[in-house]
């Protein structure tokens, strides 16, 4: 009887530890479709469900918080698809999320992918609608691929063309076969270089130059930005307008003056006339001056019968022996 | 028109084993019940086969794992090794090689049992005592085979991942935590469901067809042997029919 027992007992052991482990097995898996626990439903409507079924799965950033519960035709452009939400993580997600269509993997499963939204919002109620984020489409992905592809045809084939056409330019191959030309580039590079380099200090200079121009110091300077000058300027313009006017006024006296002489002269009056156009006077004139050239070569005799007067001869010998003396002196010191 | 000799054998077999199976459920509901004794076939039945399936499920895991890897490395789905491996020993290959192997053990004892009883009158002895042969020898193991086959099938399936969590440890490291998670999460409940329900029909099939030919087993030593070998050869056929019959059904629910 004791032995029965113990085969009852393990019989036991045996049929409750298969039990369990059917029971562990269908709350796991139901526990993965949100079975248990309490949940709450809410919407997002698409334009193209691409594929989403009930049971796919609901990610909030990344991290399972329900599934697909089911996905209704509204009408002919908009389709709704409900999700449940596990109550614990629908505190966490606010109005503003985002729902988008997207798959596990590169070809796995459709999932739904809830994205936090930007601003603010409350927490997400039963029936409450999400903003839907229009995803890529594989086939969209692959339709846009396909042009690429042309392209790059396209592309390859017409670089092939180029590629040819270098291989066959024998001007090229000489240019990259000289070895000379790397030399000359340096050269040309170094002065481009010095050149540049000048350039730059011109440019800084006048760079300076513009700037204390724009200070308004020397004479550009201040020709362009001393509001000053132009008071001063236009005062000298001013002026000079004047001078000019009395000029104008003077050259009209000097007109007059002028004409006036010139009528002296073709009546044969004034002084003018007498000096210019008069005969008798250049006559009278010349007696006086041949006068006086006689007046002066007498005196000049007089004076030479006075040098050798003995009353005066001593002075004028005095004159010369002094006359000598300063001559040799000036030889002496050189 | 007279039919082939193996197709007219054939045929009546199977009337006989249909008008057994009518007659196992007549009695089997009306009392008196032999509970002692069927909670006694439960132990022989399910306990004892208990090792053999464990190992068998435990190697069948393991060698699945390995065998798998290599074709899911070259699709570059290797993460997937633990789904693939726990929805196959899940849906398939826990029910059918348990049952196979619980019909090689079970089908055969209960066939050289009972056919051993027939030739020795041991039967006709229990009618003469006033015991329900058929109530206690038949009933109650067909009852336990039906109960215990499903309940080794959780068993072996657990000791089946075990295995598989093995052989997924053997080349790379994942964390029981992460096996576990990453097979349920691709199980559902339409891979659980039908498989354990399946092992239900697989259990009864092998209980009849093991207490069918025991119980009428020819005359001599000799009988007793081709019922005990006919018990499993019938018993494990029934299991892939009933397998081919039950992912029909399956298929017909959507379940698949």
């Amino acid at each position: 009887m004791a032995d029965k027992r113990i085969n009852n007992l393990k019989l036991g052991i045996f049929t409750i530890a298969g039990i369990l482990f059917l029971v562990i097995t269908l709350y796991m898996i139901g526990r993965d479709q949100n079975l248990f626990g309490s949940n709450i439903i809410i919407k997002a409507h698409f334009r193209n469900a691409q594929g989403v079924v009930p049971g796919n799965n609901v990610r909030y950033s990344g991290i399972q918080v329900g599934t697909v519960s089911s996905v209704n035709l509204i009408n002919d452009t908009l389709i709704e698809i409900n999700m449940l939400i596990d109550e614990k993580s629908s505190s966490k997600i606010l109005t503003n999320a985002l729902a988008a269509i997207g798959t596990e993997g590169l070809i796995g499963n459709r999932i739904i992918n809830l994205l936090p939204g930007e601003g603010t919002g409350t927490p997400i109620r039963e029936g409450d609608l999400l903003k839907a984020k229009k995803t890529t489409d594989t086939d969209a992905i692959l339709e846009t691929l396909s042009i690429t592809n042309q392209n790059a045809s396209v592309l390859s084939a017409e670089l092939v063309q180029t590629v040819n056409r270098i291989n066959r330019s024998t001007a090229l191959w000489k240019i990259l076969n000289d070895d000379t030309l790397a030399t000359d580039l340096r050269a040309s590079l170094l002065n481009i270089r010095q050149a540049s380099e000048k350039t730059n200090h011109l440019v800084s200079e006048l760079n300076g130059l513009v700037a204390d121009v724009k200070n308004g110091e020397g004479t550009a300077g201040r020709l362009l930005y001393d509001t000053t000058l132009a008071v001063q300027l236009s005062a000298a313009l001013t002026k000079l307008d004047e001078a000019a006017n009395n000029a104008s006024s003077l050259t009209g006296k000097l007109d007059g003056l002028l004409s006036g002489i010139q009528q002296d002269l073709e009546t044969g009056k004034g002084p003018a006339n007498a000096i210019l156009k008069d005969s008798s006077m250049v006559n009278k004139l010349q007696n006086s001056l041949t006068n006086i050239e006689k007046s002066t070569f007498a005196f000049n005799e007089n004076m030479e019968a006075l040098k050798h007067n003995f009353l005066f001869r001593g002075y004028f010998r005095k004159q010369q022996k002094k006359q000598v003396k300063d001559s040799v002196n000036s030889l002496k010191t050189p | 028109m007279q039919l082939p000799q193996h197709t007219r054998n054939f045929i009546l077999e199977a009337g006989e084993l249909s008008r057994f199976t009518g007659r196992f459920f007549r009695e089997s509901v009306k009392p008196r019940y032999e509970v002692n004794e069927f909670i006694n076939q439960c132990f022989i039945v399910g306990y004892k086969s208990l090792p053999l399936v464990g190992l068998t499920g435990f190697i069948m895991g393991l060698v699945l794992t390995m065998q798998l890897r290599p074709s899911l490395i070259d699709y570059g789905v290797e993460s997937e090794l633990p789904a693939m491996v726990g929805i196959s020993i899940v849906r398939e290959i826990g029910p059918v090689i348990t049952a196979l192997i619980f019909a090689g053990k079970i089908g055969s004892s209960i066939g050289a049992e009972l056919g051993s009883m027939k030739v020795t009158e041991q039967i006709d002895a229990m009618e003469v005592s006033g015991t329900n042969p058929f109530k206690y020898l038949v009933v109650t193991r067909v009852m336990a085979t039906t109960l215990m086959l499903p309940i080794l099938v959780l068993l072996g399936d657990a000791i089946s991942l075990y295995g598989a969590y093995l052989g997924v440890n053997i080349k790379a490291t994942t964390s029981f935590h992460l096996y576990y998670t990453q097979v349920f999460d691709n199980l559902s409940f339409g891979d659980v469901i039908p498989a354990f329900v399946k092992s239900f029909f697989f259990g009864f099939a092998i209980g009849v067809v093991g207490c069918f030919k025991g119980y009428n087993s020819s005359k001599g030593t000799e009988g007793v042997g081709r019922s005990a070998n006919s018990a499993v050869v019938v018993a494990s056929l029934m299991v892939f029919i009933l397998d081919l019959i039950a992912v029909q059904v399956t298929d017909l629910f959507g379940l698949n």
